[in-house]
């Protein structure tokens, strides 16, 4: 009996982060939690706890990070939507697991709300954008990952619904950038009716041909085709799970190079259905600035105050950090004379793509911060320094 | 899985179980790749064998296998069990996940003495203080066998390994008694040299509802046999034995060094030094099973308004 | 295939494939009665290969625990009934 308990009424609602991030979950069909207490990312077990139960789904506060992100991928194998959610110390623990789930593309999401830096004291409730080091490889082997990062609590919402889609069509592990502060940030967002979030999700289902239960390289039409995440419990599901390089039958088929290669290049060549990105005042610019997260809001206000006195900038967000999208780069900094970046780390991830893509040709300025947020009068001082 | 082993011609009348092993159902006739003499082509066989007579829902049971030499037992077990390589020690977090995510389902999980107690300890006492219905069994050959001879967390004293060159002198773990602690509601231990019994204990172990921890005592010949005298921790006896280099040595070793619990009870604990105590240690069938719990909760969240 | 023991009262008849044994000797180990003993024959495993000791063949019981603790699968125990079954279905 599946009371409707999993849509809340349409609305607008005041919500915190992480709780608009687990909302957001259950609208995407989220039926198991796996997680473990961490700050800043308790509320999301904690709210799951209860309205997870509601919706007949199960949350299991497991023993530790490692069991927990196990859990997920034993749920997801069983043929249910799995997430946890935890953060930086978290995350290193789960890192062995997500190069397993990458290889047997075992699809699952990964809510990661980042705190400060290397070791486990210190202002734990403060942003730093530092895991996306991590993240983009993460973990032994070569593959490819997913990375969302939302800007307000409205993105954690509808995001988290497009990251569980990316997880069922592309098979990889899908991560959610959210952070200290934005987690624990409480804002009013408005949750759509259901028919219409219903249109969003891409459910778990059976396909017609069982034969192919991996990904492959398909050579008359020179793509890779992602089949849907076989079901234990069901006949859809391979003979053997062998974390090698398998053919689409799970058994030692495959050269381990043409095993990289489908695991990369399925995610990048799908880079334009996978990529999000947003724009601000783009028209006719000679400063762009290049941001994602939430030091995107401090640079709105700079750039309207920046226009306002007659200098040319506009924003180029990136709402999928990664794959870091190299075309749509390029064609934004074209002719420009300066780019802006400012992150919420000191060594700038987006920064160094940004040098790789332009091949420093314009100048890159960046604008570290650490633990604070961006202020507009810092970015403003760049721009009008740039602009000279 | 390189090298399937030499496939020889069908003989008639074969075997009447190699045809529902997995190599055996893709390639018709089939021997284990285990070294002369290893415990687990046993315990493939007598999986197979209870999961063919019991004539059990296979997808029902799902099949953890953690690290160790028991991931060749894959070509040995059923071919028609759902067979899933968790990793290193984490075969017990994975099937909370499952079983959580698939109430109906009951996971089986094959693990080794390192593998559960050395790097998956943390997830198998926890898995056991939750009583989750599944069974988990724990071959304990003393050694790590896969990577060559180490000592295992269960490595008995005075046994040499390539890590304990002078003799190993820690104490050993036993499983048994954590998995009493940790709150396991069926509790088994057998050895190899005992096949029927651990056919009857499988077999109630399916059929019970919790946790059944079943640990079988496997010989490893080549890593532990070879090395260590079979008069093994008894040497007080000052009787100087011989290297149990085959396995006969070693299952004969196995046999005289288990001893029943109630004739435990009698046995000084000097003389209990290094010996293995088998038997059924305790089944409580009414202790209430996790998911069930779960599922009582579920319902009032369900229902409340 | 080569029979090692044919009990005619008990209707029981001891199998060994000999090509697949390994030589580990368990089932000379395990026999409670202790009649298997090594041949001095080799196999396509390089294996010495049990075989009944001399006027041992009527202790057998047909207990079958030989064929519970073989690693390979190859020394097995059929019932009379069994024997005609897998020929009428081969």
């Amino acid at each position: 009996m599946k009371n409707n308990k999993r849509y809340l009424p349409e609305g607008k609602y005041v919500m915190m982060g992480n709780v608009a991030m687990a909302e957001g979950a259950l609208a995407a069909g989220l039926s198991f939690f796996g997680g473990y207490p961490i700050t800043p990312s308790t509320e999301v077990i904690e709210h799951l706890s209860k309205r997870l139960l509601e919706v007949g789904g199960s949350c299991m506060q497991m023993e530790d990070e490692l069991g927990s992100i196990n859990a997920v991928i034993g749920a997801s194998l069983v043929g249910a939507k799995a997430m946890t959610a935890t953060s930086g110390p978290g995350l290193s623990l789960m890192v062995e697991t997500i190069s397993m789930a990458a290889n047997l593309e075992i699809p699952f999401v990964l809510c990661d709300v980042q705190r400060i830096g290397p070791g486990s004291h210190g202002p734990v409730t403060a942003p730093h954008h530092n895991d996306l080091g991590l993240i983009r490889f993460a973990g032994h082997g070569e593959f490819q990952v997913i990375a969302l990062a939302p800007m307000n609590c409205q993105e954690l919402f509808d995001l988290t619904i497009e990251a569980f889609n990316f997880a069922e069509t592309y098979r990889c592990p899908v991560f959610i950038l959210s952070d200290a502060y934005l987690g624990h940030l409480h804002e009013p967002i408005y949750i759509p009716p259901k028919e219409e979030i219903i249109t969003r999700v891409i459910n778990r289902e059976l396909p017609q041909d069982y034969t192919k239960k991996f990904s492959y390289k398909d050579d008359n039409i020179g793509g890779y085709i992602i089949p849907k995440p076989p079901i234990i419990g069901t006949d859809y599901f391979p003979l053997m799970t062998l974390h090698l390089p398998h053919n689409y039958e799970g058994l030692p088929g495959v050269s381990a190079l043409l095993f990289m290669e489908i695991l990369i290049e399925k995610i990048k060549t799908n880079i334009d259905k996978i990529s999000i990105t947003d724009e601000y005042k783009l028209d006719d610019v000679d400063i762009v600035i290049i941001a994602y997260g939430l030091p995107v809001r401090a640079c709105y206000h700079a750039v309207d105050i920046a226009r306002k006195e007659g200098i040319k900038v506009g924003i180029f967000r990136l709402v999928t950090v990664w794959p870091f999208p190299d075309e749509k780069v390029k064609k934004v900094v074209k002719n420009v004379r300066a780019i802006i970046v400012p992150e919420l780390n000191y060594t700038g991830f987006i920064a160094e793509q940004v040098e790789r893509v332009t091949k420093l040709e314009t100048p890159i300025i960046k604008i570290p911060k650490v633990g604070v947020l961006h202020h507009p009068d810092d970015i403003l001082k760049v721009i009008r320094e740039v602009s000279k | 899985m390189s090298g399937m082993g030499p496939i020889y011609p069908k003989e008639k009348p074969d075997h009447p179980y190699v045809q529902f092993s997995t190599g055996g159902y893709l390639f018709g006739n089939y021997n284990s790749l285990f070294c002369a003499g290893c415990g687990y082509g046993i315990i493939g066989h007598i999986f197979t064998r209870v999961f063919e007579d019991e004539k059990i829902e296979p997808k029902l049971f799902p099949l953890i296998i953690g690290i160790g030499c028991y991931t060749q037992l894959v070509t040995l077990v059923h071919h028609t069990s759902q067979k899933f390589f968790a990793l290193h020690g984490r075969a017990p977090a994975v099937a909370t996940g499952m079983k959580m995510a698939n109430p109906k389902l009951k996971p089986i999980i094959f693990s080794g003495d390192g593998d559960c107690f050395g790097i998956g300890g943390n997830h198998f006492i926890h898995m056991c203080r939750r009583n989750l219905d599944c069974v988990i069994f724990i071959f304990n050959n003393s050694i790590y066998g896969m990577t060559g001879g180490q000592a295992a967390p269960t490595t008995l004293y005075g046994a040499e390994s390539t890590t304990t060159p002078y003799k190993m002198f820690e104490n050993r773990i036993d499983g048994v008694n954590l998995a009493l602690a940790a709150g396991a509601t069926y509790i088994a231990r057998t050895t190899v040299a005992h096949p029927r019994t651990l056919m009857k204990y499988f077999r109630k172990a399916l059929k019970h509802k919790g946790t059944s921890v079943i640990e079988v005592i496997t010989p490893c010949v080549t890593y532990f046999g070879r090395k260590n005298l079979d008069r093994l921790g008894v040497e007080y006896l000052d009787i100087i034995g011989e290297k149990m280099d085959n396995t006969g040595r070693m299952l004969d070793w196995i046999k005289r060094n288990s001893v029943r619990i109630n004739q435990a009870k009698f046995m000084t604990d000097e003389e209990l030094f290094n010996n293995y105590i088998i038997g059924e240690f305790r089944y409580e069938p009414d202790k209430p099973e996790y998911s069930e719990e779960y599922a009582k909760i579920q319902k009032i969240a369900m229902e409340e308004k | 295939m080569p029979k090692l023991i044919e009990n005619k009262e008990k209707k029981f008849t001891l199998f060994l494939n000999k090509d697949r044994c390994g030589g580990c000797r368990a089932c000379i180990a395990i026999c409670p009665t202790g009649i298997l003993e090594l041949s001095d024959e080799l196999n396509y495993r390089i294996a010495y290969v049990p075989k009944i000791k001399e006027g041992k063949a009527k202790y057998c019981t047909g207990c079958r625990r030989c064929e519970y603790c073989c690693p390979d699968w190859c020394i097995y125990v059929l019932e009379e009934e069994e024997i005609q079954a897998e020929r009428a279905k081969t």
